[in-house]
């Protein structure tokens, strides 16, 4: 069985022969850690951005390997870099759900049909957008295209929440009738 | 997964390129030496204080500067090991300049309770300085702080907040080391409200900007 003390001497040689230029240790290093960085990950975030997540890690080892002089055992090196990396994609992560952003990329996945045929294309959204009464428009405008939350946008409006919401609600309405005529 | 195999295959391509960092103690000998011989530069162009012999002669003045010399090297200590990632392995960097602030704190309140000292010099009137003695700080503290940041920045900080807190922490008790040295005012609201007060701004300035000029 190996253990973490032996996994960690395995580790601190390929990553001291690395080091020292060997392409092959460094690469087999880089695939032992990413191995367990891939684990370490499922467990904590999306599998959509496992991999990322690892990439972005593996290029962080890569770039801080100068501040590793091979004097000292490498797991805790490696795993502060990820938990730093791990942390600023949830931190952008929560920060992106916070203002209620979609990924233009996930929302292009789950779309079902082809928008570019249909009826309501850019243009006619666009159009039906600028019909809509002034307030209106600037409750979608603030939500839709600066990211605020409806109780953001109900106090710069002087609205309150709710009244925000209903006049969305309403405002969604008006714009789905016109696109299906 | 074959991002991923591509990545390493171009990361393994590129293994012999890095040449290591010098450990930590090597660099805080290097940098407390250039920083020492500032300091002095420092307090020669300000110009050290004509009574400074019976000032150290003072147990409360010699301990205040003291202290502020053991803040200086145990942040600028912590500055250094927060390069690596791992902080290089050793646990509570920022403890020794966090218990040195809370020994300097004390030491400014026993003095607060205690009568005065004859040989203190509480200038009335004119004499007394204001902004000037921040921003003298500050001056003084703006090279330290430039050369460290560059040097912080070599590394791969994973705490750039405390580190760039830390940065200017030395650099400002850099600064108020010497002017305490060079200033003849022992007043200790001129001290709290124009030397000891900014210099915790400087360090949460500091913090603000290791966001900024330590991200990699």
């Amino acid at each position: 069985m190996v253990t973490h003390e032996d996994k960690n001497q395995h580790l601190t040689q390929l990553m001291q022969a690395g080091l020292a230029g060997d392409r092959a240790a460094y690469s087999h290093f880089l695939h032992e850690i990413s191995h367990d960085m891939r684990r370490f990950l499922r467990r904590r975030i999306a599998a959509a951005d496992v991999d990322d997540v690892l990439q972005e890690i593996l290029l962080s080892i890569h770039k801080a390997r100068h501040t590793y002089d091979g004097k000292r055992p490498i797991l805790p090196w490696v795993s502060a870099i990820a938990r730093f990396r791990l942390t600023d994609y949830l931190r952008r992560h929560y920060a992106k759900a916070a203002h209620g952003q979609v990924d233009i990329d996930e929302l292009q996945e789950t779309l079902p049909g082809d928008v570019t045929e249909s009826t309501g294309g850019y243009e006619y959204l666009n159009e039906a957008i600028e019909k809509l009464p002034q307030r209106q428009q600037k409750i979608l405008y603030l939500m839709h295209t600066e990211g605020y939350t409806a109780k953001e946008v109900g106090h710069r409006l002087g609205m309150n929440e709710s009244a925000v919401k209903v006049a969305a609600h309403r405002a969604y309405k008006v714009i789905r009738t016109r696109l299906g005529k | 997964m074959g991002n991923i195999e591509g990545l390493i295959e171009e990361l393994s391509s590129r293994a012999a390129l890095a040449k290591p960092m010098p450990g930590p103690s090597a660099v805080m000998v290097r940098a407390g030496g250039i920083l020492f011989i500032y300091a002095v530069a420092a307090l020669l162009f300000l110009g050290s204080r004509p009574d400074m012999q019976v000032q150290l002669a003072r147990p409360l003045f010699a301990a205040e500067v003291l202290l502020l010399l053991v803040i200086a090297l145990s942040s600028l200590r912590a500055a250094l090991y927060l390069s690596y990632p791992d902080h290089y392995q050793k646990s509570y960097v920022g403890l020794w300049p966090c218990l040195a602030g809370v020994a300097f704190v004390l030491l400014l309140a026993v003095q607060m309770f205690l009568p005065v000292d004859a040989r203190m010099v509480l200038p009335v009137g004119t004499g007394v300085h204001g902004m000037e003695c921040t921003l003298c700080i500050a001056s003084v503290a703006a090279i330290p702080s430039a050369l460290l940041f560059m040097l912080i920045r070599k590394g791969a900080s994973t705490h750039p907040f405390k580190a760039g807190c830390f940065v200017t922490l030395t650099a400002a008790s850099i600064g108020c080391l010497t002017l305490r040295l060079a200033e003849v005012n022992d007043s200790l609201v001129h001290l709290v409200q124009w030397h000891y007060l900014p210099t915790l701004l400087f360090a949460a300035l500091g913090a603000w900007l290791g966001k900024y000029l330590l991200a990699w």
